[in-house]
Formats: structure tokens, sequence, C-alpha cells
């Protein structure tokens, strides 16, 4: 259950099988860290924008969801097999989900 | 009406540990039949359930639930003292 | 699957050991502070249980002896705040705010015995020695100490998040949990530590879960501000959306008495409802045409954690606004925060939150010593430990006994500090961090069992000692059973509960005889408890 005592180590071997180099887990701490919480602001802007109600009622209720929605990403992230594959996956999301929460906030400014 | 729904809470996780091979190995000596277990799971949950109405009923619906919560703790401690510290000599 | 759980394990194991420190400190304070005002009642001994408010003739006799207090000590002062006491506190506070020259900023700082007073329930001043009583505990637990609330919050926040990752990896990783549940292996090793872990975060799981996210709920807009900033200007425009729409006055510099308060308290008991109490009164500008009283109503009396302000006109005592009752999202918002907190919890409840505190306090303690217990027999010459395992080894007793052991010395404080003294609140708060420092000192220079056994040992003497030592030098439990003061009486009778428990615990860790060379020091406070009926 639990790994010996490096944690490269124990985070390598945590893998499905061989080894991988100590950029990887950087990697996904990153990912799960810094892109989870870029695309957990994205989708909270999202949810404040489109759920019915105030505006203060909708960031509200958003920003009561976020916490739950970035725990699930960074779980997400560390079980993902390929490290590469989920960064790439998160930037899209980020981007996409970006992309639509300004798309939102430019229709309400005009 | 507090001091009810621990009581069920309690005897609704005793139900439920029983229902666990281990702890009923524990108790009576033997593994419980699939259907010993289905009944002692199904009545653990009835009483949980009522547990949770009587929790309720004595602290109102938000009050109640979260109470009902440390009720579960409550309950549960002296059950894994009893597991922990009581030998039936049937293990 | 299996490689799944596995990473989930790694990801526990290690933001598990990263934080835990932090986490300990936070769940202490935490715990305690569901006792936030019976704590202050302690530190506070010259205020009786007759300086507690009951109902509305005292609470406006108190408030009114409270402005007469305050118009006597401070008349020119920019601002005046009261704090009423709970349901279970006992005197009123009033606070003042000097003016300060048009562009000037004065930091921020706490009530202490240069900007506040006291007055009982008579509405008399009393002298109070200067402490910050349980609010002390109440701010450690998010702004920790000694550094720029805001950092704090960050880290915290940080912390949380952490533990919120760490509790939905648990429950992942270890599945066997709940085959495990209801069982407890003592003098087992390793095994007996992953059991404590497991039972203790197990049994009270939702409590855990709960805490955890609505703590992260009671800071979101400083750390989750994005959806607030999609459909608000900045943040302030979106708290200004919570509170009366009533423009904030400026001096005029005309002087004009303030209006009775009495209409004012009456009216605003008929805006929250009847039996509803008042938890804060802050007037802007006293004595002056310009004045404001804004009213936030006791927290007291249902779930939701907010003080619907009311905003009165300080010369004529007329209601401007209250503020806007919101939809679901802030009730949500609001319930959330008054389940963390616990600000409505009657007496029996409240015991619930303690004890799932104190639990959560506990598996927080056993992950920490679990890690090393686990390396222990992996290590390849257990006498001689590697440097980053000696650390983790110390830092546990420095902290999981050492943070008690530094709470402990704040309480002493408190009493043998000379009451008068000035910068007195200070002077308590770094008691608890020298004596802190000290044990992780001490944790470092001893035999890791002796240092267990040491530091439990002392805490839980000077816990048995203070009920004493009030009893000789001021009123102590007899005296409080004679008066019916029950919060002191029980406060009085915790202390002692939890010093024998502590003490109880040292004795286990020294009586122990562990089975190998490979098993020095299984010494904490939670294994011992649980082996104490042995």
């Amino acid at each position: 259950m639990f790994s010996d005592s490096t944690p490269a180590g124990s985070a390598a071997k945590g893998r499905a099988g061989g080894t991988q180099p100590g950029w990887h887990i950087a990697l996904r701490i990153l990912t799960a860290m810094v892109g989870g919480y870029a695309l957990t602001s994205a989708v909270t802007i999202v949810l404040a924008r489109t759920l019915p109600g105030s505006p203060l009622d909708t960031a509200m209720a958003a920003t009561l969801m976020s916490f739950g929605i970035y725990t699930a990403i960074i779980v997400w992230v560390f079980a993902a097999r390929r490290i590469l594959a989920v960064t790439g996956q998160v930037l899209g999301l980020t981007a996409v989900t970006g992309l639509l929460a300004w798309l939102l906030r430019a229709g309400a400014a005009s | 009406m507090s001091l009810l729904s621990w009581l069920l809470t309690l005897v609704g996780l005793f139900c439920l540990a029983l229902a666990m091979a281990d702890h009923h190995r524990w108790l009576m000596g033997h593994d419980p039949s699939t259907r010993t277990q289905r009944l002692l799971r199904g009545i653990g949950i009835l009483l949980l359930t009522l547990s949770w109405l009587a929790a309720t009923g004595a602290w109102g619906p938000a009050l109640g639930s979260i109470a009902w919560c440390g009720l579960l703790t409550v309950a549960a401690a002296p059950l894994v003292l009893a597991r922990t510290y009581i030998r039936t000599g049937r293990r | 699957m299996k490689g799944f759980r596995q990473t989930q394990a790694v990801l526990h194991t290690w933001t598990g050991l990263l934080v835990g420190w932090v986490l300990f400190m936070i769940f202490l304070a935490g715990t305690i502070s569901f006792w936030r005002e019976e704590v202050s009642r302690w530190m506070r001994p010259e205020l009786s249980v007759t300086s507690a408010v009951r109902g509305p003739q005292m609470e406006q006799r108190a408030i009114e002896g409270a402005l007469a207090a305050l118009g006597a000590r401070a008349p020119n002062a920019a601002s005046w705040a009261i704090n009423m006491p709970g349901p279970r506190g006992a005197g009123t506070q009033a606070v003042w705010t000097e003016r300060t020259k048009p562009g000037e900023r004065r930091p921020f700082r706490w009530p202490d015995a240069t900007n506040s007073l006291w007055v009982d329930g008579n509405g008399q001043v009393v002298p109070v020695r200067e402490t910050r009583g349980g609010d002390f505990f109440y701010r450690l637990h998010f702004d920790l100490h000694y550094m720029p609330a805001l950092w704090a919050r960050w880290f915290v926040g940080f912390c949380s998040m952490f533990m919120l990752v760490a509790i939905v990896t648990g429950v992942i990783t270890h599945k066997k949990i709940f085959r495990d549940f209801f069982t407890f292996r003592p003098g087992k090793g390793q095994r007996s530590w992953l059991d404590g872990h497991n039972v203790t975060a197990v049994l009270a799981l939702p409590f855990h879960l709960m805490i955890t996210y609505t703590g992260l709920v009671t800071l979101m807009t400083l750390y989750m501000p994005w959806g607030f900033l999609a459909n608000f200007d900045n943040t302030a425009a979106m708290f200004a959306a919570t509170q009366p729409d009533v423009p904030p006055a400026t001096y005029a510099g005309a002087p004009a008495p303030l209006a009775p308060i009495g209409p004012m308290l009456a009216e605003a008991r008929r805006q929250w409802g009847d039996g509803t109490q008042v938890n804060i009164i802050r007037i802007s500008n006293p004595g002056d045409r310009s004045a404001r009283v804004q009213m936030g109503r006791g927290l007291h009396h249902t779930i939701r954690d907010d003080g619907d302000a009311l905003i009165f006109d300080g010369v004529t005592g007329a209601l401007l606004g209250a503020a806007p009752s919101g939809g679901a999202g802030v009730a949500t918002r609001d319930a959330m925060v008054g389940i963390h907190a616990g600000r409505f919890a009657p007496i029996t409840v409240r015991w619930l939150y303690f004890l799932s505190g104190l639990a959560g306090t506990v598996m927080v303690a056993t992950g920490l010593v679990m890690w090393t217990a686990k390396r222990r027999e992996k290590l390849p010459d257990p006498t001689r430990p590697h440097f980053g395992f000696r650390l983790v080894e110390r830092l546990n007793v420095g902290t999981v006994a050492g943070l008690p052991l530094g709470m402990v010395a704040l309480l002493w404080a408190n009493r043998v500090l000379p009451v008068d003294m000035a910068v007195r609140w200070p002077a308590e708060v770094n008691s608890l961090f020298i004596v802190w420092g000290l044990a992780l000192l001490h944790a470092f220079a001893r035999p890791t069992r002796r240092a267990w056994v040491e530091q439990f040992a002392l805490t839980g003497i000077l816990l048995i000692a203070l009920p004493f030592y009030d009893q000789v030098t001021d009123r102590g439990l007899w005296q409080h059973i004679a008066d019916s003061d029950a919060t002191r009486a029980w406060t009085d009778v915790t202390l002692l509960t939890l010093g024998l428990s502590l003490a109880a615990i040292a004795h286990r860790i020294h009586q122990h005889r562990p089975a190998g060379m490979t098993r020095r020091t299984r010494a904490s406070r939670e294994a011992a408890v649980a082996v104490a009926g042995e």
C-alpha cells in the first residue's frame, strides 16, 4: 500500500511497471496543482455565468462546487497512465473552457 | 430522542459489523451464511435510517444530520473497543 | 486498477506528510475553538457568571452601559464596537478606534487594554486582564501567528486542499478500511498504527469530509475568486451585494447626540424575529451628525452563519437598510459556514463536534507517526537512521506532543503573568511559541521515546495543576459549583480529564516494552489511549 522512502522512487514505481524520469513526476504535480487550478477556475467562471439565479447566487453556487471539481481533477491527473497525454488534456480543456468563459464575460459586458 | 438515536445507531452499527465475516466469527464462532449476512445488513441500514430520523426529530433536519454524523462516531467507538478487548475465545 | 490504487497511495502518503504538522495544529486549534466562549470565560476569570447576558432587558442594560463607558473614555473615536457575549459567554466588550488624520492609515490592532474595556451584566465597567481568550485559538486555526493573515490563509487553504485530496485518496487507496471497520489490533507495531489511523479516519469520515470542505468554503472568496469576478467588478462589489444598500457616511464635524439605543434594539429584534440576540454593534462617527449604527444578529439561533446586518441612522434612530435576503446559493454558503463553525450547536451537539475534532487530530497524529513506523523496519541500520527519518521522527514529537505543551503554557501564562501588565496578551501568546520551540529542541536533544514520555507527562501535570492553582489562589471548582456556574465547573473537569489522559498516555509509553529494537518508539497518545484499557 505504501511505498518506500524516496518520493521520486516511490512515485515512479507507482506507475504501471517500469521506472520513469524525474521530470514526469514534476510535470504530474505541476499539471495537478497549477493546471488543475486553472481548469477549475475556468469551469467556475462558466458555471457562475450559466447557472440560473441572481449573479451573487450563481457565483456562490459555482464557487461552492469548485473545490470538489479541483479535487476530482487532481485525482484524475494522478490516476492517468500517460502523463504527457493527461497534461495535454488538462491544457486543452482549460483552453476550451477558458475561451468559453471569456466569450460569456464578453457577451455580458456588451 | 438523542439517546434513542444513539442507541439505534449503536445497534445498527452492531448489525453491520456482525454482517462482516471477521466480526461474526469473533462473536459466533462461525462464518455467517449469505442470508444471515444480507439480513443483518438490511436490519443495520434500517436501524441507521431510523436513528437518523430520530436525530432529525430531536434537532431538526440540518442540525440533526450533523449530530447524526457525530453520533455515528460516538456509537462506533465502544464497538471498536469491545471488539478489541473482549475476548470470546472463538477467534 | 492496481496501478491506480498505488499512485493514490503514494499521493496520500506524501501529501499527508508534507502538510501533516500544520494540519495537526489546524485541527487541534479548531477543535479547541468549538469551546471558544468557554476558553474566553476561563481566561477572563474577572467576569463571573453574573456578567452573562440573558434576555432583552439585560441585553439593553449591558449595551447602554457599554455606550456610556465608551462616551466617557473615547468620545472622539472614529468608531465604536460592542461585542456581546454569546449564550455561553460572559461580559460585554467595548472597543474603540481613534480617529486618524486624513491619509494616515493605522494598522489593525486586536482589542487590548488601550483600546477596549469590559462591562458586566449591569453595565458597570469591570477591570479584566488583557488576553485574547478563546479568540486566539480561533484565529490560530486559520490566521496562524507572527505572519500576515493573508499569507497564513493561503497556506492554510493549501493544506486544506491537500487534506481534501488525502481524504479522497485515502478512501480510494485503502478500500480495506471498510473491511477492517471496527478493528483495532494494539501491540502490533506498524499494524496498530495503521488500525489507529483507519479507525479515527473512518469513524469520523463524514465529519472529516464535511469539516475540510466547509473549511475551504469559509474562505472561498480568497481561494477561488474567479466565479465572483465573472459576475462582479471586484470582490468588494460582491461583498457589498450581501450588505445593506446604504452609502457610507462621511464625517461631518458637527456634533449631534446619539439616538437612544432601546428603540433601535427593539426594531432589530422585530426584523430578526423574537428571541434573537445581538452579536455585534458598530457605531461609526459616534457623536457626529453622520453617525451610523450597524447591528449584526447573534449566530446561535439558526444554522445560517450570516449576521443579517441592519444599518440605522445614529442621530434619528431610523432604520436605513437591511441586508438583502439571498437565494439558494447564498443560503447554501451560509449553511456550510454555519456547519463548519458550529456556532448554533447546542451543548450535546457541541460535544459531538469536539469529539469528532479530537478524532481528526488523532487521525493526523497517527498518520504522521505511521510514516516513521512504516519505514523503521526497512531501515538498513535501525540504530543509525538516515537524516530524513530522524528529522520526521523528531518533528513528530515536537509537534504532536510539543504543541499541546505550548498551549498549556499559554493557559499558565494567563494565570501567572501580572494582571495589570502592559502589553499582556502578546506575552501570553509568545509563551506558547517559546515553550513550543523549547519542546522542539528537547525532541531533538533526547532519545525519541524519552521525549514523548517527558513532554506528554509535563503537559498532563501542568493541565491537572491548573484547577488546583485556581482553587488555591482564586475561585476554584468548589466556588463554581456553589455559584452553579456550569461552564466554569465543566471547564475545570475537562482540564483535569485531559491532563489525566495525557499523564496516563505518558505512563503507558514509559511502561511499554518494545518487542524489538526496531520498534522502539511506539508512542503517541492515541494508541496509548486505546490500549489504556488493555
